[in-house]
């Protein structure tokens, strides 16, 4: 009996600690960069280490990649000038690293630092108190020394930062060289000359623009006319897509769209890998994205020759940023240590890391031409950067996108007109804002 | 008296064992199913907006203000329409196609143990491997579905199956039927097995039609474990959220959207965790309600 009953209790704790170890490794890919020898020398002497945990998304943190190698050879780097300090890698999808991180951290745990898109979940985050404020580890004159402007207010939020800005990358214009070249066509410069090539295009049976199905390259068309579609001066975010500049770039937004400019697999991208495919496939004969595109293009071996140009100019140059910033998370035990990393992962020795992934750092004294080295093309990019803005940093910005997306839609579809539209955006931004503000 | 009766059949000293060894189930199922239930519960009846969490009525008591807000939002009605059409669609044409499939592959047939394998298929491929491979036929450019229609005649030019408020609803349903009827089927397959050929030949003996022996035999047979499987089927079609959110995201414009795909998006893109709560409390109900009824009939058939 007593035998049975050891037996039971043995079974029933090997089950419990099953059960913990199993919740323990949470889903995330995890990645020891320190070699299980280096580790077992160190408990042999007993010193005390400090771990930092980085999550990232899988490509970075997969040594199977040409950008994997490199960057845990950095990180091993890191650990080699500092042998007290070992560093956890964690991976997650590029669409899942934010509810990853969220949901760990508002459980008190989460990663030390998180690698984010720029593209407002710094500002949500910040929003929910799961980063640090980096106003308690370095100040703002720092901060805005050694980093591009529109990067570093990405992360924004109250006046205070919260990210620190990695790599950018801006929006830009691909074009269709031969179809051009068909047609007789310069490459458009200005709104007029878009606009003029998308009818001439059209006209020759072909199809006009593709791009992702979001806010993302629209933004461009605003900020092009002056209009930051929410005005973040102020204490409380302010909806402007009604003031005059607002409406002439919605305006010509519809102009395009209710002229057949958008071909038809736009209402289905809501991957890059479609906008890749209807450019490359020649359905779209001009594709509004990021550099980041290019890489992907190739990769996909297209029949035809394209070219890259800076986005069209309304009564300004202006295009939206894009790009990804360090997070220290809140619950960080070691912040200081979290931004030292940071700081040697963003310096000139470690940046060559980027160029693996075509990326170009977000730091204010970034060699451009060293960066582009091999990839001159690319340099319509940095020429943008000097008047790239950054998408409104507000609460819910991925909430804003799926408004001012469903707006082109129901343009795009023939379900309201571009004032109709444009009235009911409005609308729902204010209430938007009032939700998330008042 | 009937304290005694539960503590002797407890008998907490003799099987104490046997409880040690269910602990870890009963703690897992507390903690990942219990608990999470009543946070839920909880959640709905509280304000609790993520990014506000610094407000005065942050997680206080909202009675029933949530569930106000989503009653008032256009998008949680389209939703609710979405669901029940999604719902209805889907489980008749379920049924109906099991139904016939069932049948044929219950005669004999040759080669009918190789097409109940190749027929099970579609169930053992995952949800969101159906969803992209589906998602890919569909695609405007490279999509074999557009290629053949163009080819055949049937279209002039490509059509963006998938990001058309008409059509995205119909295709991301026919992949729904897909997956589902396996599952039917093979429910409806094992109770008409259990059927004997005597009763068929007595029939036709007696000069029915096969029409009348499946309305007079086969169907009266059948009944419970065919309620049983569509109970639970309907519970598999009402949750169905992976399709859904993969293929389309609930767009486009909402036309997608199915109370799931509502929540998900109220707690991961608008971080409205109270709504998003209400939202799952009456899916919750509803669910509920399926269960019942599926318990019922089993205890019925019991």
């Amino acid at each position: 009996m007593k035998k049975k009953r050891f037996t039971a209790l043995l079974l029933a704790a090997s089950m419990v600690l099953g059960t913990s170890a199993c919740g323990g490794s949470g889903g995330a890919e995890s990645t020891d960069s320190s070699t299980e020898q280096g580790q077992e020398q160190q408990q042999e002497s007993g010193s005390e280490s400090t771990e930092l945990t980085l999550l990232m998304t899988n490509d970075w943190v997969d040594e199977s990649t040409d950008l994997g190698t490199v960057f845990i050879k950095a990180i091993k780097q890191y650990e080699g000038e500092h042998p007290d300090v070992k560093i956890n890698l964690q991976g997650a999808s590029q669409q899942d690293i934010k509810e990853s991180f969220q949901t760990a951290a508002l459980a008190g745990g989460g990663a030390d630092i998180v690698t984010m898109d720029n593209s407002g979940h710094a500002i949500d985050l910040a929003a929910m108190g799961l980063l640090y404020p980096l106003s308690k580890i370095t100040s703002a004159e720092e901060l805005t020394a050694t980093y591009q402007e529109g990067p570093l207010n990405s992360g924004k939020f109250q006046g205070e930062y919260h990210s620190i800005p990695w790599f950018m990358d801006c929006c830009g214009l691909y074009y269709n060289e031969e179809r051009l070249e068909e047609l007789d066509l310069e490459v458009p410069r200005t709104w007029d000359d878009l606009a003029a090539a998308l009818k001439v295009v059209k006209d020759a049976g072909y199809g006009g623009i593709t791009t992702y199905q979001s806010a993302y390259a629209f933004y461009s068309f605003f900020y092009q006319n002056e209009c930051p579609v929410i005005d973040t001066s102020g204490d409380i975010p302010k909806v402007v897509t009604n003031t005059e500049e607002g409406k002439e770039a919605w305006a010509y937004i519809c102009d395009i769209i209710e002229n057949g400019g958008l071909v038809e697999s736009f209402k289905e991208a809501t991957t890059w890998d479609k906008v890749y495919e209807s450019f490359v496939s020649g359905e779209a004969t001009f594709l509004l994205g990021g550099d980041w595109c290019a890489n992907s293009i190739d990769e996909l071996k297209p029949d035809m020759k394209y070219g890259i140009s800076t986005m069209v100019e309304g009564k300004t140059q202006a295009t939206v940023l894009g790009g990804w910033t360090w997070n220290i998370n809140a619950n960080c035990k070691n912040p200081e240590l979290a931004y030292d990393l940071i700081n040697f992962l963003n310096s000139d020795d470690i940046q060559p890391t980027l160029a693996v992934h075509g990326q170009i750092s977000a730091k204010k004294n970034c060699d451009y031409a060293k960066a582009l080295e091999g990839r001159e093309r690319l340099q319509v990019f940095t020429d943008e950067f000097p008047y790239t803005c950054a998408r409104p940093a507000v609460i819910n910005e991925k909430a804003i996108d799926e408004l001012i997306t469903n707006a082109i839609l129901e343009v795009d579809y023939g379900r309201a007109s571009a004032d109709e539209a444009l009235d009911s955006l409005t609308n729902k931004l204010e209430e938007n804002i009032q939700t998330n503000y008042q | 008296m009937n304290k005694k009766r539960i503590k002797k059949s407890l008998d907490l000293k003799k099987n104490w064992p046997g409880y040690v060894l269910l602990a870890p189930a009963v703690i897992a199922v507390f903690t990942l199913s219990i608990y999470p239930l009543f946070r839920g519960i909880y959640l709905s009846f509280v304000h609790y907006n993520l990014v506000r969490p610094n407000d005065a009525i942050f997680n206080t008591f909202a009675g029933l203000d949530n569930y106000k807000n989503i009653f008032s939002n256009k998008i949680f009605l389209q939703s609710i329409g979405n669901t029940v059409k999604w719902t209805i669609v889907n489980l008749v044409i379920q049924l109906l196609a099991a139904m016939l499939l069932a049948l044929a592959l219950n005669q004999k047939l040759k080669g009918r143990s190789l097409y109940r394998t190749l027929i099970l298929v579609p169930w053992a491929v995952p949800h969101a491997i159906a969803a992209m491979t589906f998602t890919f036929l569909f695609n405007a450019n490279v999509g074999i579905i557009n290629i053949l229609a163009v080819k055949l005649g049937m279209i002039t030019e490509s059509v963006s199956w998938l990001g058309n408020m008409d059509s995205a609803f119909w295709c991301v349903i026919l992949v729904a039927i897909w997956k589902g009827i396996p599952f039917q089927m093979i429910f409806i397959l094992a109770a008409l097995q259990g059927i004997s050929n005597d009763i068929y030949e007595s029939a036709e003996i007696d000069g029915a039609s096969r029409w009348q022996s499946f309305w007079t035999i086969t169907l009266p047979i059948i009944k419970e474990p065919l309620a049983i499987a569509t109970i639970l089927n309907l519970i598999g079609i009402v949750s169905c959220f992976n399709t859904i959110w993969l293929m389309t995201g609930g767009g486009p414009l909402y036309s997608t959207e199915i109370l799931y795909t509502f929540a998900y998006r109220e707690a991961f893109i608008n971080h409205n965790f109270g709504t998003a709560a209400a939202t799952s409390v009456i899916l919750f109900i509803v669910m509920t309600g399926f269960s019942w009824i599926y318990l019922r009939l089993v205890r019925e058939k019991e």
